[in-house]
């Protein structure tokens, strides 16, 4: 296991508490030391990443996790921004999907998300699905550190 | 004596025994243009040294004298000294000496030259006469005043039908065969082309009869009368008659007017309307047309075309009547409206071609019409339900896709936290909340799983990719991948004979596949499971069939089981939603094709489903 200086910053994009609270819920269960960041729709995400208005101090996360299904600006939007945003287009982009049919849907438009993920229904798996964002975490730190 | 022979207008001349000339008077020597000393001692031979057969010929008639004394008369042609031809008559005499004895000859001549030319000119003018009647196209008879034929041509004879010989003598040619007037009416006797002229007195010109001739045609003749007259005669001697055959321009004209008559009950009677249009007008129209167009004949005729056209539709015909005119093409169709005599629009099918004459010139356009505005209007009706069936199977597809997928969200909640609870919190429970939270989280998964296989079976229709030539054989071996855990499990023997090519979404058909196998692999009997697929080439489709020896289906249950979410065992005997067939039947069904079972309860089923040919081939 690699050492870990600092804490993972995740930024979670999603519109629903119940959700927010089992990522929390789950990532208190898996081994990496992290914190999340929630912002509810896509405007926000990407003041968040911008760090514009009220975001102007916060961490660049080394993660996004993206909900598909988000007021204002949806989750396509989103990534479409992320991707062609030439300082944002390397933070790893993990979508979450109601629906493999939603899955389908969003490589349609040819977006490069880094990971699609389909929220199950079963609490163990989704605790499942966390602990892969942990795996996934702890190889992309070997790739060149946070830009910060 | 002397002088009055000498007085004499006619030539005269006296001629001793021996044949010499004694005297001759001044007409002889006119006659022959030479004096009389010139004759005088000489005999016809010394006078005409190069014309031996005429001296002899006078020689000759003056022995006979000589022996048999006293007149004499014969014609003979002879040359004067001039050299002009004359035909002449000798009239010679003899006459005796005071001894009573045969002393000479006086003779005269008579000058006929110019009567002989007038017969040759005569006979000359009879014989072409003769020749012009016999070679005559027409039959040409004479008849006598008791109307008895006493004459007639080669053309009678042919025209009638009898030999001459057998017409010459009869009462009229009308007596020899059976004959009728124009309206097929018996000739009688009175009614002969003769009878008819001497009764009215006047000449007939084309008096028609027809004659039934002895070989069974009827021959129309068309028959000519004129009085036969001496000239400075009031009265007439007979009657000429002159026959055409005009049997071939009656039937000529007979089949026109029957040509006429029946095309003009077929233009008037035609279901479809007909117009003759010249220079985009009407010249001529038909009741089906006026009763199209909701307008009368006299409304229709001489009106340009296209004032009653639909004004969107007026140069519609333009392109096609271009190139009849091009003479590129020999008929044009199209549709097009027109406007009715109360302003409704009536959608009319038309075909137009041109009438030329011999000389290819245009004569006018013939246009037949058909009222389409019923099929058009269940053309309209027709392609709006479709839009409209469209339109709803889209909604209906986009409503299954948003509400399955809207489902899942508080689905997932109600699970993970009832997952939560227990995993927290399970140990201060006791057992009984334990097993219902349980029902909750197995409800929501259950649920959950409903929710995907409905959201997989709208996604056979919004999903599906364009259809493309899909080998059935890759199609089959890609299910069988995909489902080697449960063959191996089973082992099952899966086997085909070989499949053809057919136009379809390969994703799709290997879902097909997949479907039924796992199908027959989970309804399987307790004998090992064997499988087979095979196809039959059928005129315009491919038939399918996956036949395996599993448990079968009861003839009640053949339909329902392609329906969505029905089942025919519960959920412990055999699991799932009860989706798979009815993705089989959809997908098939997305393809042109159809799918059924066949079965007995059992003894396994076999599964036949069918693919269009044609498109297949045309693109593969």
């Amino acid at each position: 296991m690699v050492e870990q200086n600092r804490p993972v910053e995740i930024l979670l994009v999603e519109d629903n508490p119940g959700d927010e609270r089992l990522t929390r819920e789950a990532l208190k269960e898996g081994k990496v030391y992290s914190n999340l960041y929630w912002v509810k729709d896509g405007v926000e995400a990407m003041q968040f990443l911008r760090r514009e208005g009220r975001y102007q101090d916060v961490a660049r996360p080394d993660i996004v996790l993206l909900d598909l299904n988000l007021p204002k600006k949806d989750g396509r939007e989103v990534l479409e921004e992320i991707k062609t945003d030439e300082d944002l287009k390397r933070i790893p982009v993990v979508v979450l999907t109601t629906s493999k049919a939603e899955e389908d849907v969003l490589r349609t438009y040819n977006l490069h998300a880094n990971c699609y993920v389909t929220k199950p229904v079963d609490l163990e798996k989704f605790i499942v699905v966390v602990r892969s964002i942990d795996r996934f975490w702890l190889t992309v730190v070997t790739l060149p550190p946070n830009g910060n | 004596m002397i002088d009055l022979v000498e007085s004499l207008p006619v030539p005269v001349f006296i001629k001793s025994k021996d044949g010499r000339y004694l005297a001759v008077n001044q007409a002889w020597e006119e006659f022959f243009g030479i004096s009389r000393d010139e004759f005088l001692g000489k005999s016809v031979a010394e006078l005409y040294p190069q014309n031996p057969g005429v001296a002899a010929k006078h020689a000759a008639m003056d022995r006979e004298l000589w022996a048999r004394p006293g007149g004499q008369r014969y014609e003979t042609p002879i040359t004067t000294f001039a050299g002009e031809a004359r035909d002449t008559i000798y009239y010679k005499a003899t006459f005796r000496g005071g001894d009573g004895e045969v002393e000479g000859l006086v003779g005269t001549i008579v000058d006929i030259t110019a009567r002989k030319q007038a017969e040759a000119a005569l006979r000359e003018s009879e014989e072409r006469f003769r020749a012009v009647v016999d070679s005559a196209n027409e039959g040409i008879l004479v008849y006598d005043r008791a109307l008895n034929i006493v004459a007639g041509n080669q053309a009678a004879e042919r025209i009638i039908g009898v030999p001459l010989l057998d017409i010459i003598g009869a009462a009229g040619f009308t007596s020899l065969l059976p004959c009728v007037h124009a309206d097929g009416r018996t000739l009688e006797e009175k009614d002969r082309p003769t009878r008819v002229t001497l009764r009215t007195g006047k000449p007939l010109t084309g008096y028609l009869v027809g004659i039934k001739r002895r070989d069974g045609q009827l021959t129309w003749l068309s028959v000519n009368t004129a009085f036969l007259r001496r000239p400075g005669e009031d009265d007439w001697y007979g009657i000429v008659s002159t026959i055409g055959d005009i049997t071939a321009q009656r039937n000529a004209e007979m089949a026109l007017r029957e040509s006429e008559a029946r095309f003009r009950q077929t233009f008037e009677l035609a279901a479809a309307g007909i117009a003759h249009v010249v220079e985009g007008r009407f010249t001529r129209v038909n009741r089906s047309l006026c009763e199209i167009l909701g307008r009368s004949e006299a409304e229709l005729i001489g009106i340009s075309v296209k004032d009653i056209s639909h004004p969107e539709d007026r140069d519609v015909s333009d392109p096609g009547r271009a190139r009849i005119y091009a003479r590129e093409i020999d008929s044009v169709r199209f549709e097009k409206r027109y406007l009715r005599g109360n302003g409704a629009v009536v959608w009319v099918e038309v075909v137009i071609a041109p009438v030329r004459n011999e000389a290819g010139a245009m004569l006018y356009e013939i246009a037949i019409y058909k009222d389409i505005t019923e099929r058009k209007r269940a053309d309209a009706a027709l392609e709006e339900a479709h839009q409209e069936l469209k339109r709803s199977n889209a909604e209906l597809e986009q409503f299954a896709y948003v509400a399955s997928h809207d489902l899942q969200e508080p689905l997932r909640m109600v699970s993970s936290y009832t997952q939560l609870v227990l995993r927290r919190y399970g140990e201060r429970l006791d057992g009984d909340a334990k097993e219902f939270m349980n029902y909750v989280v197995e409800g929501a998964g259950r649920m959950k799983q409903l929710i995907e296989d409905l959201l997989a079976y709208s996604r056979v229709g919004t999903r599906g990719k364009e259809l493309a030539p899909v080998d059935l054989e890759a199609a089959l071996r890609k299910s069988l991948t995909n489902l080697r855990n449960s063959i191996e499990e089973s082992s099952a023997a899966v086997t085909w004979d070989p499949l053809p090519t057919v136009l379809a979404d390969d994703m799709q058909l290997a879902q097909l596949f997949q479907n039924l196998i796992g199908n027959a692999l989970k309804f399987r009997a307790a004998s090992v499971p064997r499988i087979h697929v095979s196809a039959a080439e059928k005129d315009s489709e491919w038939e399918i069939a996956l036949a395996d020896n599993g448990i079968g289906i009861e003839p009640q249950y053949y339909e329902r089981i392609f329906m969505v979410f029905q089942r025919l065992h519960n959920k412990t005997e055999y699991p799932g939603t009860g989706i798979g067939l009815a993705i089989c039947k959809k997908v098939v069904e997305r393809h042109g094709g159809r799918l059924w079972v066949e079965s007995r309860l059992g003894e396994g089923s076999t599964f036949r489903f069918t693919f269009p040919k044609g498109r297949a081939e045309k693109n593969g």
